[in-house]
């Protein structure tokens, strides 16, 4: 598509200036979504594996009878049961209310159950709200998955800056193609080192035109599950439902229409997480009673994607007799257009359809949307690089770009050193600010860039290998029990630490011995 | 499977990409490279996109969507390293 050089010009000027304003922010939500990918596994790696690779190995039909019958019957409307990242199974019994807030909660019960054992970990009595994310052991993948889904703003403020950053995202890919006038011609080619600016350009171009599929994909699914959640259920619910969102939920949900309060016994659980294995083609991840003890109870077992497929099917059984009904839409209560487009969004978003394969890809796609913005940003600052405000804004974007790795790394020291003390809800995130502040503080000192990047890179490197060693030397199981317990991805997990560490410090030292080499051009850089 | 089948596909795109990169005139001439005598762009391109086609007719839908992933990234890998000097001989 040609376009006018006037119109061209204002496309650049839209694509640079809403990345200016805006970037860092933008990258702060990718690299923290690359990480988040991850989040299951940070989890499980922070509590020094899982207590077992299936929750619902051991038969726990009994031990839910036992838990349901210690609990209020009003707290029977639900019942939740789910493994944790620590491989705990946490069931919450539970009923649909308003919280003090008047805002749609949950309010009950939660246990959290040894997994081998069945012995009652913790029990936390309250509305989810409160309850949930008040285990020290998830501190850490709690605390980073919140930081990229709402920058830890207040709801539903977060998810509004969020969806407007995944807005933007897309709005940059799509200004990016129409500007970009040679996108195919230029798709092998190498950044070019006649200048400096034409290499930072060439840089940007050759990321951002390789990435731009996965971008679109990555923004959109990321800005609808923003505004789905903070903008289109409330509205939907306003509209179509006068006000009532539990009402909302449930018809999204799909429960039967047809309430019968009778009282009837809940069939065998264990016998229906079977038939929902052989239905399903995995293992169960979770289940879900409604209505328990009554003759309406319906069980939604929940699986991961059975070998070679993105989406996972729920299986859903009558309560009472146990009867198999089929498997159950994501959304409603027979198969749609859009319960089939919401059940991709969710595997095209967090890369959790395939293990760790389809995970590493993703965190890839994440870093290298972070290299298309970090880029972007440095190539407008370096065309204005004459000017003092921009110069600054160039070391921020430096600051930024390495210290927000060495915050995340940051959070993970203060949870070890915190979590003999289960102080780690305090700390994980204190240590994140923390973390911050010296690598800020670093930026404001050290005027010589490429000082400061030798600087980061050895903060990076030596926080990356400090974790491992904290998490083992802090309580944490070692690499010979970890395997014996089928830990083996809690010692990958370390290993790649270790690697990364070891590449930053080997990437400061490189730094360091090219400085030696070009003193002048090391000075001269300083003097901008 | 999926792995396998993802990593398979991968490196056959791959090997595509890269007789592409080698062989592409904008990219040996903004290097200072003679160009190629003979391109086969097509047979190329089509060994990069085949695997993802196969995997799609095989309903791999998984191992088609990891290697979409993985191809970009690759793509861009193989684009982004400069050609050396001793690769022009070659493709002469």
């Amino acid at each position: 598509m040609a376009l006018s050089q006037v119109r061209t010009k204002r496309l650049v000027a839209i694509h640079g200036w809403s990345g200016v304003i805006l970037g860092l922010l933008l990258y702060v939500v990718i690299l923290t979504g690359a990480v988040a990918v991850f989040s299951f596994e940070i989890g499980s790696w922070s509590a020094s594996g899982t207590k077992s690779a299936e929750p619902f190995a051991r038969p726990f039909d009994e031990t839910l009878r036992r838990l349901a019958e210690s609990v209020p019957a009003t707290y029977h409307d639900d019942i939740s049961v789910f493994p944790n990242s620590a491989g705990h199974i946490v069931a919450f019994l539970h009923t649909h209310t308003t919280n003090a807030e008047g805002d749609p909660d949950e309010k009950g019960v939660l246990f959290e159950v040894h997994p081998k054992t069945h012995a009652i970990l913790a029990q936390r009595e309250g509305f989810a709200s409160e309850i949930f994310g008040v285990d020290p052991w998830s501190a850490l993948d709690e605390f980073l998955v919140e930081l990229h889904v709402n920058l830890h703003l207040p709801d539903p403020w977060g998810l509004y800056a969020t969806g407007i950053l995944g807005l933007l995202m897309l709005a940059s890919a799509i200004s990016g193609i129409l500007i970009h006038r040679h996108l195919i011609q230029d798709l092998f080619v190498a950044p070019r080192l006649s200048s400096r600016l034409l290499n930072a350009r060439d840089r940007h171009n050759l990321a951002g035109t390789w990435s731009l599929p996965f971008a679109f994909v990555l923004a959109f699914t990321g800005a609808y599950l923003s505004f789905a959640l903070s903008l289109g259920l409330p509205t939907i619910g306003a509209v179509a439902f006068g006000g009532d969102q539990v009402a909302l939920i449930e018809r999204l949900i799909g429960v039967r229409e047809a309430e019968d309060p009778t009282t009837a016994p809940l069939a065998n659980i264990d016998g229906m997480l079977a038939a929902s294995a052989e239905a399903g083609g995995t293992a169960p991840r979770g289940f879900i009673v409604r209505h328990w003890g009554r003759a309406d109870a319906t069980v939604t077992v929940s699986h991961l994607p059975a070998e070679g497929d993105l989406t996972a099917a729920q299986q859903l059984f009558d309560g009472p007799s146990g009867r198999h009904l089929g498997p159950k839409p994501g959304i409603g209560t027979k198969p749609s257009a859009g319960s089939t487009i919401l059940g991709l969004i969710f595997p095209l978003h967090f890369g959790n359809f395939a293990g760790v394969l389809s995970r590493t890809v993703w965190f890839a796609l994440g870093l290298v949307s972070c290299y298309v913005t970090l880029t972007g940003l440095r190539l407008w600052m370096a065309r204005r690089d004459e000017h003092p405000v921009w110069r600054r804004l160039a070391r921020a974007v430096a600051v930024v770009g390495y210290g927000l790795p060495i915050a995340i790394a940051g959070s993970g020291i203060g949870f070890f050193l915190s979590l003999p003390a289960e102080q780690t809800l305090f700390w994980t995130p204190a240590a994140f600010s923390i973390a911050s502040a010296v690598a800020i503080g670093v930026g404001l000192v050290v005027h010589k860039d490429r000082t400061l990047a030798r600087i980061y890179r050895l903060m990076l490197g030596i926080a990356f290998i400090a974790l491992p060693l904290l998490r083992m030397g802090l309580g944490g199981f070692g690499w010979g029990h970890l395997m014996e317990s089928g830990n083996g991805k809690v010692v990958a997990f370390d290993l790649v630490l270790l690697i990364a560490g070891a590449g930053f410090l080997v990437a400061a030292a490189g730094l360091a011995s090219r400085a030696a080499k070009e003193p002048r051009a090391a000075d001269g850089i300083a003097a901008k | 499977m999926t792995t396998i089948l993802t990593l398979a596909a991968v490196a056959v795109s791959l090997a595509g990409l890269i007789y592409l990169a080698a062989t592409d005139p904008k990219r040996r001439r903004a290097f200072n490279l003679p160009p190629c005598s003979r391109r086969l762009a097509l047979f190329a391109w089509i060994v990069v996109f085949a695997p993802g086609a196969t995997l799609l007719a095989t309903e791999q839908t998984a191992a088609f969507v990891i290697w979409l992933g993985a191809g970009t990234i690759a793509g861009w890998l193989v684009a982004a390293k400069a050609p050396t000097p001793g690769a022009s001989a070659k493709s002469q």
